[in-house]
């Protein structure tokens, strides 16, 4: 093909868009409304993560030592506890330390505080952080299970929770983009038809002067293209828009994911599912059209 | 230029259009093709165009076997042919030029040679003050002509005329076929199928008479077949 051909063609998929523009409008509409819809469902996704991540953070587990493990021995199960694989870090708070920091916590604390130094109740401990708290209970059980341990403390629950909504999130999302592609791909699909219905009489001249199959099917697929791109674009600034200016109610307990981040993420993956969807929309139409000659089709 | 060797035609459905055909038309010739509608014309001249295959049988066209031809070369075995349909087949949206540019740009050509070419033939057809002008905006004897000049666009060797007076005034068919005649003086080689006995009569040409999907009469070979005249 030649590439002056190429300019011409793609002129012919505007003229496609624009003298079928009802259609092409409303399969823009619908391409968007399904774009926002993994859109949001993405993003719902990303600030699932987000909290989760949050939580992982400050999701500590504190492990109290015997009352007999003095300092020194403190440090050898600090060595045990960093080996554990799923152990992000761990401090040593001494007995001191720890009563200090509850004496923080209580209100007139220093009284108490002077009172309670002479003969401290509390143990050495450690403040464990994981890196993944699908490993929760196993690692919990590790450090259970190290010498000069006495308790293993943490919220259990918080975490499991998270991990299961996370995955049903994950889940739903990717059913909700699947079905979401189907129904794209079908609008697309349909819309070019019916160009292609009212252009068949073209076709059949085209095939008649000696068009190659892709001279015929090119501008269908621009067709297509056109209302990807544009679909794919216009998703993106009303995702932005709707995501930014939505009242998502001022006491929120996490602060959002902000979407200057993914902007162009989104950008690049809506308009370019746009342009796939398209292409693929284009040469599904027009399969049927190709298989048959000049005179069938116009008639 | 065209050669059917014993070509039959059946349809899926049954029909039998054409019987064991044999023909063969040299280059520069000006053949008619007449016969009642439904003696097998129509599948005759598909069967050129490759838009359908023989059952049995040869045809070669331009000297390559259609038999050989494989899908994705139909389009330029087609280039080397221009057809012209009954119902002129224009693009009521596109002017005169635009319809006749338009299998120009079907075959790849630059704006350039579009530029070029078009004017040329709206000329040859007596079409140039028309151009601007849409199909329906013209006689039905204009707008065949803009067809003409849509099948000669492209400088094809072979020019398939397909009942081309079929949807004209009758005092206008003639020169429709005249400048078939004109076309045919400069060298192509022009098939025209039509049942108008007046015009076949007065154009002292080669005639093809199918029947029943035989060629029954053929005056450049009185002895092949019985003569329709006699």
């Amino acid at each position: 093909m030649r590439i002056g051909s190429i300019g011409y063609l793609l002129r012919e998929g505007i003229r496609n868009f624009w003298s079928n523009r009802l259609m092409s409008f409303a399969s823009v509409g619908v391409l968007i409304s399904c774009m926002l819809l993994s859109g949001g469902s993405v993003l719902i996704s990303l600030n699932v993560e987000s909290i989760m991540a949050k939580v992982e953070q400050n999701n500590l587990v504190m492990v109290y030592l015997n009352d007999d493990v003095g300092v020194l021995e403190a440090v050898k199960v600090g060595d045990e506890i960093s080996r554990i694989p799923n152990v992000a870090e761990s401090t040593l708070v001494t007995k001191d330390e720890g009563l200090q920091e509850l004496m923080e916590q209580v209100e007139d604390g220093d009284a108490l505080l002077e009172q309670l130094a002479a003969d401290n109740p509390l143990p050495n401990a450690y403040r464990v952080t994981l890196d993944d708290l699908e490993q929760y209970d196993v690692t919990v059980a590790q450090l259970q299970e190290l010498d000069g341990v006495q308790k293993v403390r943490g919220e259990s629950e918080v975490p499991k929770k998270i991990i299961q909504v996370e995955h049903s999130v994950n889940g739903v999302l990717i059913w909700i983009i699947a079905l979401l592609i189907v129904v794209s791909m079908f609008i697309i699909t349909n819309t070019i038809r019916v160009t292609m219905f009212n252009r068949r009489k073209e076709i059949s001249i085209m095939k008649s002067v000696g068009a190659t199959d892709w001279f015929i099917r090119v501008p269908f697929v621009a067709e297509g293209m056109i209302i990807g791109i544009l679909s794919g674009a216009l998703a993106t600034l009303l995702l932005d828009y709707i995501y930014n200016n939505v009242s998502w109610g001022s006491e929120m307990f996490f602060s959002l994911v902000s979407f200057d981040r993914y902007r162009w993420l989104f950008a690049a993956a809506f308009v370019g599912a746009g342009i796939i969807f398209g292409a693929i929309g284009g040469v599904i139409s027009i399969g049927r059209y190709l298989k048959s000659e000049g005179g069938d089709l116009y008639e | 230029m065209v050669e059917f060797r014993n070509v039959s035609k059946t349809y899926d459905n049954g029909t039998v259009a054409l019987k064991n055909v044999s023909l063969n038309v040299q280059k520069g010739e000006f053949v008619f093709i007449v016969g009642a509608s439904g003696a097998g014309k129509s599948t005759f001249l598909k069967l050129i165009m490759r838009e359908e295959v023989p059952s049995g049988g040869e045809i070669i066209v331009n000297g390559r076997k259609l038999s050989t031809v494989r899908h994705r070369d139909v389009p330029f075995l087609r280039r080397t042919m221009g057809i012209v349909f009954q119902d002129f087949r224009l693009i009521d949206k596109m002017t005169v030029y635009d319809n006749v540019a338009f299998a120009m740009h079907v075959v790849g050509a630059s704006s350039r040679e579009i530029r070029k070419r078009v004017p040329y033939i709206l000329s040859l057809v007596g079409l140039e003050e028309k151009a601007r002008c849409l199909p329906t905006e013209l006689s039905g004897g204009e707008q065949q002509r803009v067809g003409l000049a849509r099948a000669l666009v492209n400088n094809p060797s072979l020019i398939i005329a397909d009942e081309p007076t079929g949807n004209i005034d009758p005092t206008l068919s003639y020169e429709i076929v005249d400048l078939l005649n004109e076309i045919n003086r400069r060298g192509t080689t022009v098939l025209m199928v039509t049942h108008e006995h007046q015009l076949v009569k007065r154009f002292h040409r080669r005639v093809v008479e199918i029947s029943d999907g035989c060629v029954v009469a053929d005056s450049a070979d009185p002895g092949s077949a019985r003569n329709a005249d006699a």
